[in-house]
């Protein structure tokens, strides 16, 4: 491996594994927090109910900081470490589109936009925060997804063998069954 | 007001695309003030009717703006008749100007 590449691979993959460690996290929060029935009362109930509160936050935190990882490093570093150079992050996503690892732009606009959301405007409207959740918990599964697809763009077009790679990852079954149904 | 003819007819097409021909989409907050600069794109979309996935669609519309008219911050505010009235929807209703 020549000197110039070995950098912005190595910074590739070591950003993989990062997001790879906030995906777990991710998926751990969403197994707990839709376990329950999320609803209007659930919501309103919050405030007697800390630790339900207190698993709320971690599930928003950890969906906005997979988010903000991959966005923000992972797309650029990929781009990188394939020899181009990344763009805006309108341009990055397109690229990544084009290239075949994310399934659409605007629904990854969706995702970032939900998350601000969230992070943003906590829970004026008890009914519409319980959409956006439900909405949250739907588009983790978009996250999860393009993380596997960089990690078998990693295999396919960058050539790195499966065991210097991190595990894909997983979520609940029945969900995804849903997701490929409907998609 | 601070939106070109050409961002307000896409805004205006890109709204009926999502919400259907009979949303009512309304500019408020800094960009009406023509002394100002830069600032959010505050919109107001008002549904005559009770509408399923709204939040879906509040994302879908913001997602494809920003494609359509540039990566910036919009804030989108949707409301139909079951949205429960808040201050900040009657104020945006008030002070906002139809596009």
């Amino acid at each position: 491996m020549s000197p110039t590449l070995g950098l912005p691979v190595a910074r590739f993959l070591h950003t993989l594994e990062i997001v790879a460690k906030e995906g777990k996290h991710l998926s751990y929060s969403w197994k707990g927090l839709f376990n329950q029935a999320i609803d209007v009362e659930w919501v309103k109930n919050l405030e007697q109910n800390p630790s339900c509160a207190e698993q709320l936050e971690a599930f928003v935190s950890r969906f906005g900081r997979m988010q903000d990882t991959m966005a923000d490093k992972l797309f650029p570093r990929w781009l990188l470490a394939l020899a181009e150079v990344p763009g805006s992050q309108i341009e990055t996503l397109n690229r990544a589109e084009r290239l075949g690892v994310l399934t659409s732009t605007e629904r990854w606009l969706e995702v970032r936009n939900l998350r601000n959301r969230l992070v943003h405007e906590y829970m004026t409207d008890p009914a519409k925060f319980a959409r956006d959740l439900h909405l949250a918990k739907e588009y983790s599964l978009i996250l999860i997804e393009t993380f596997n697809h960089l990690r078998q763009d990693a295999m396919t077009r960058m050539g790195h063998k499966k065991e210097s790679l991190p595990e894909e990852l997983n979520l609940p079954g029945q969900f995804k069954d849903r997701y490929h149904e409907e998609n | 007001m601070r939106l070109s003819q050409q961002t307000q007819q896409i805004i205006r097409d890109t709204v009926r695309e999502v919400f259907g021909v009979e949303a009512k989409v309304k500019l408020f907050g800094s960009r009406l003030n023509d002394n100002a600069r830069g600032g959010d794109i505050d919109l107001l979309v008002e549904l005559p009717s009770v509408t399923a996935e709204i939040e879906r669609k509040t994302m879908q519309l913001t997602a494809r703006l920003q494609l359509r008219i540039g990566d910036q911050p919009i804030d989108v505010l949707v409301i139909d008749p079951s949205t429960p009235q808040q201050s900040i929807h009657r104020q945006a209703s008030l002070t906002g100007i139809s596009l």
